[in-house]
């Protein structure tokens, strides 16, 4: 009923969006004119007061006029001084060529495209493609020269690792895409291209390996993407949010990453990735919660090693989300769980403290949440000083101030370190603000109040999907052939079956039999 | 309207908790007193029960496909008759559902959460419950697969105590006879017959031809879960066990393990909720999705909500305490297994019999 009322509401105040793209004034859509002193005139008028793009007017064979724009600092203009103009100037004078036998025949450029709309044009230009105009012709010639100042490959910030490739994604797609080709060099891997948003134009590639990832899922990323109507596109997060099962869920349901193996290993058991211009950080769609909490690096180390850090991290992350709560639901109704000796240590260090638990660890977690924050932020000077040895000295003058007890202390450190052991910092920043929701459980409820927030949790994460696939699938619909990966980090030669995400899958990804060994048959 | 979206296992594992979980704390107690030094083998003898009752089930869910209780029972005895029938069930199911949760909501007031009162004790878990609901039968079974292992957990746990438990309690077998076995095993059909809630979730099932054997062993597992509490209490606590009203809570009290591991019941609370939950959950399910059939409802959306504060009305209405409950569960050795056993015994012989006539006539007609 409060549906409807709400509905009723949000329907008085829905104001059309309006379709034509605002970004483009309708003279754009115009075709090129025959005449280049129009089709300069114009030019000028739409690039009125940009002051980068530069209008630069030839004599092609001492006779036709052309006109090259371009936008400074996008456009390679060495390529320009040194293949364009000198070829086009050379041209001997009576010889009548097309357009585009000119620029077959005399332009040394590896790459050239056609455009015969205004619309067309501006789209090159603004990627950095010289426009290249002929006199009496009602087509130009967009020229494969671009170049800009990007970022150099460097070992991505977030996702670091003992073992492992040290590359990650940078700004430019084309980079990106050619980062993943690298590795899948496979003809099936398909790179599929969109342009979002009105005013940014922004690049989207879909990456998806053909035979692999389901059919339904590619054409299911591409509506949505579709979909999206926005002026700007600056981070892959603003894609992410628009295309999510679940918007208001706190758990992220893509996984976002820097690293070119995670993507190429993503797409290789069937999943789509989605790469965005100008940002390094590539959407993997559809993932469920066990994807969040592995790491690239647990498939490189051998599999003992990788198992038991896997369990480590579970623990941990059960602790950075329960161990809070379970202190305040401890110490102030079920103090019989503590062991006797214990017992005695904590009541008399909490006895200077004035609050209650409840509001000693809200205070303690709220502070050490705003340090991490500021952490993030500080300049690297200052910041490493101020996070580690700050946060020990305030913790220990509060101790000592009778703020806080030092148990309480102790939890907060090894909760704040239990969530830095969570790979993928959305999942890990999801588990730490539900602290605080069980923290006020755990302190009007005690250990019911826990459970009451396990189970809504749990209830939550069971009803999330991305993209089709259930958000807890491999454990809350048993598959014995997945469990093997999620429970434990099987050894590579028993890994055989990929993962059933959604539809119809490709099932083997290796063939059976292969434990290494000491003396194969035949071998010596 | 029903997709088959549940696996057999996944139902199996479902049913484990729905009938586990408040038998394991209340039942101990009321066979010993019948049954004294027998107690464990009266699980045994209700099993028999619990297997008919599944047999039931899939019976009728064999002659009915894809329907539950409601829509067949109309079809077997007639409009008038079926409805009236599931209207009885129908309060049945709710007034049950009741004192369940009051049944969970005592235990969790009367051991650890003194001054909390009892009714936001029970209208929390019914709002867990009633959203768990609303989100499917799936989302049912999702959760029962990742509590069970919660709820299974701490009875071994138990197994700590073997240093105290006293073997020979177990002697003299049968020293009274066969009829306090007997007397004592009523309690535990009454738990048993509560299988019959397969019926409700067969036509969503995936695989029906696993199902029986999930469900066999689902029942398995439930009786010899059964036993294995009931054995723990006689050996620990001997003929005292008829004495203590949770026997179970004694128990996990009672571990000590080098003065570290002690006073372990706050494990028991954890079994306890996520156990209930998910029995109050099927339940609720079944009570909703019996009144939807029943008025021919197109979504259960609606009444999800009110029947959950029904059920909380109803745990609180003519219960005043605890022991008015252990009295009305005198009553319901009747009312449960005739609802839930007997009845269902009746319609399935019915329908046999109106199966067979109707191929009487068609052979007669050929």
């Amino acid at each position: 009923m409060i549906r409807n009322f709400v509905k009723l509401l949000r329907k008085s105040q829905i104001k059309r969006h309006d379709v034509q793209n605002p970004a483009i004034e309708s003279d754009q859509q115009q075709m090129l004119f025959p005449d280049l002193q129009q089709n300069e005139q114009l030019f000028r008028s739409i690039y009125s007061h940009c002051s980068d793009v530069v209008f630069r007017s030839l004599v092609i064979g001492g006779k036709r006029k052309a006109l090259i724009i371009y936008i400074e600092g996008l456009t390679d203009v060495s390529g320009l001084d040194e293949y364009v103009i000198p070829s086009l100037m050379r041209v001997e004078t009576n010889v009548p060529l097309g357009i585009r036998q000119l620029i077959e025949q005399k332009l040394t450029i590896s790459n050239f495209t056609e455009v015969c709309s205004f619309a067309e044009s501006i789209e090159h230009l603004s990627t950095g493609y010289p426009v290249l105009l002929y006199d009496n012709e009602a087509r130009g010639f967009a020229l494969g020269l671009n170049k800009w100042e990007k970022r150099s490959i460097e070992e991505p910030s977030a996702e670091v690792g003992v073992r492992g490739p040290r590359e990650g994604f940078t700004e430019t797609l084309r980079v990106s895409t050619s980062q993943i080709r690298r590795i899948i060099k496979s003809p099936k891997l398909k790179m599929e291209s969109m342009k979002i948003g009105d005013y940014t134009q922004t690049n989207i590639a879909v990456a998806y390996i053909e035979g692999l990832a389901d059919a339904g899922l590619i054409t299911q990323i591409k509506n949505r993407l579709n979909r999206i109507q926005i002026d700007g596109i600056l981070e892959s997060g603003y894609i992410e949010e628009m295309i999510e099962d679940n918007p208001y869920s706190p758990f992220p349901q893509l996984l976002s990453t820097e690293r070119p193996d995670v993507v190429c290993a993503n797409l290789l058991e069937g999943r789509a990735a989605i790469l965005v211009d100008g940002t390094p950080f590539v959407l993997i769609a559809p993932i469920t919660f066990f994807s969040l909490m592995q790491s690239a690096e647990d498939y490189y180390q051998r599999f003992l090693i990788s198992t038991v850090i896997r369990w480590l991290r579970y623990a941990f992350g059960l602790i950075s989300l329960f161990l809070p709560a379970l202190y305040v639901a401890i110490t102030t109704f079920h103090q019989e769980m503590v062991p006797s000796s214990l017992l005695l240590s904590m009541a008399a260090s909490r006895e200077p403290v004035p609050f209650p638990a409840l509001v000693e660890v809200l205070i303690m977690e709220i502070t050490f949440e705003a340090l991490r924050e500021a952490g993030i932020r500080l300049p690297k000077q200052v910041g490493a000083a101020v996070s580690i040895v700050g946060a020990l000295v305030i913790g220990q003058a509060a101790v000592q101030a009778g703020l806080v007890s030092a148990p309480m202390l102790i939890v907060v450190a090894i909760t704040g370190i239990a969530s830095s052991l969570i790979p993928r910092y959305a999942a890990g920043i999801a588990l730490r603000m539900m602290r605080f929701p069980l923290i006020f459980l755990a302190g009007t409820l005690g250990l019911l109040g826990i459970m009451m927030g396990i189970i809504a949790i749990v209830l939550h994460l069971c009803s999330l999907r991305s993209f089709g696939v259930p958000y807890l699938s491999t454990v809350a619909t048993p598959k014995i052939n997945e469990l093997k990966d999620v429970l434990i980090r099987a050894p590579l030669w028993m890994m055989d079956t990929r993962p059933h995400l959604t539809g119809d899958f490709n099932e083997y990804r290796q063939s059976a039999g292969l434990k290494p060994g000491p003396e194969r048959d035949g071998e010596s | 309207m029903e997709k088959r979206n549940l696996s057999a296992f996944q139902m199996g594992v479902l049913m484990y908790p729905t009938v586990l979980a408040t038998g394991f704390l209340a039942l101990p107690t009321i066979t010993a007193q019948s049954a004294k030094n027998d107690l464990w083998l009266t699980c045994i003898f209700a099993s028999f029960i619990g297997l008919l009752t599944i047999y039931m089930a899939f019976r009728l869910h064999e002659l009915y496909p894809g329907q539950t209780l409601v829509q067949y029972s109309e079809r077997i005895l007639g409009k008038l008759l079926g409805k009236l029938y599931i209207f009885v069930f129908l309060f049945y199911i709710l007034n049950t559902s009741g004192t369940i949760t009051r049944q969970y909501a005592e235990f969790v007031k009367g051991n650890f959460l003194f001054k909390t009162p009892i009714t936001i004790i029970m209208s929390f878990m019914i709002l867990l419950c009633a959203i768990a609901v609303r989100g499917g039968v799936e989302m049912l079974a999702r959760c029962a697969i990742i509590f069970t292992p919660i709820f299974i957990l701490p009875l071994f746990i138990l197994l700590l105590l073997i240093p105290d438990l006293d073997a020979k309690q177990i002697f003299p077998v049968l020293s009274h006879g066969l009829i306090p076995v007997f007397k004592g095993s009523a309690q535990p059909i009454v738990w048993m017959s509560e299988f019959f809630l397969i019926s409700f979730f067969l036509p969503h099932v995936s695989d029906p031809e696993k199902g029986k054997k999930w469900s066999y062993i689902s029942l398995c597992s439930v009786t010899l879960s059964l036993t294995y509490v009931n054995l723990l209490s006689l050996f620990l606590l001997g003929p005292d066990t008829g004495n203590k009203i949770y026997p179970i809570l004694v128990a996990f009290r009672y571990i000590s393990i080098g003065n570290i591991f002690e006073n372990m019941e706050a494990l028991l609370l954890a079994m306890w909720i996520v156990g209930n939950f998910i029995k109050i959950s099927a339940f609720l399910y079944v009570a909703v999705h019996s009144l939807r059939q029943w008025l021919h409802l197109s979504d259960d959306r609606h009444i999800t909500f009110p029947l959950g504060i029904l059920v909380v009305v109803l745990g609180i209405w003519d219960l005043p305490d605890s022991s008015k409950i252990g009295e009305n569960l005198k009553l319901g050795l009747i009312l449960i297994p005739s609802c839930l056993a007997l009845i269902p015994l009746i319609l399935l012989i019915i329908a046999v019999l109106r199966k067979q006539r109707t191929t009487d006539e068609g052979e007669s007609s050929l």
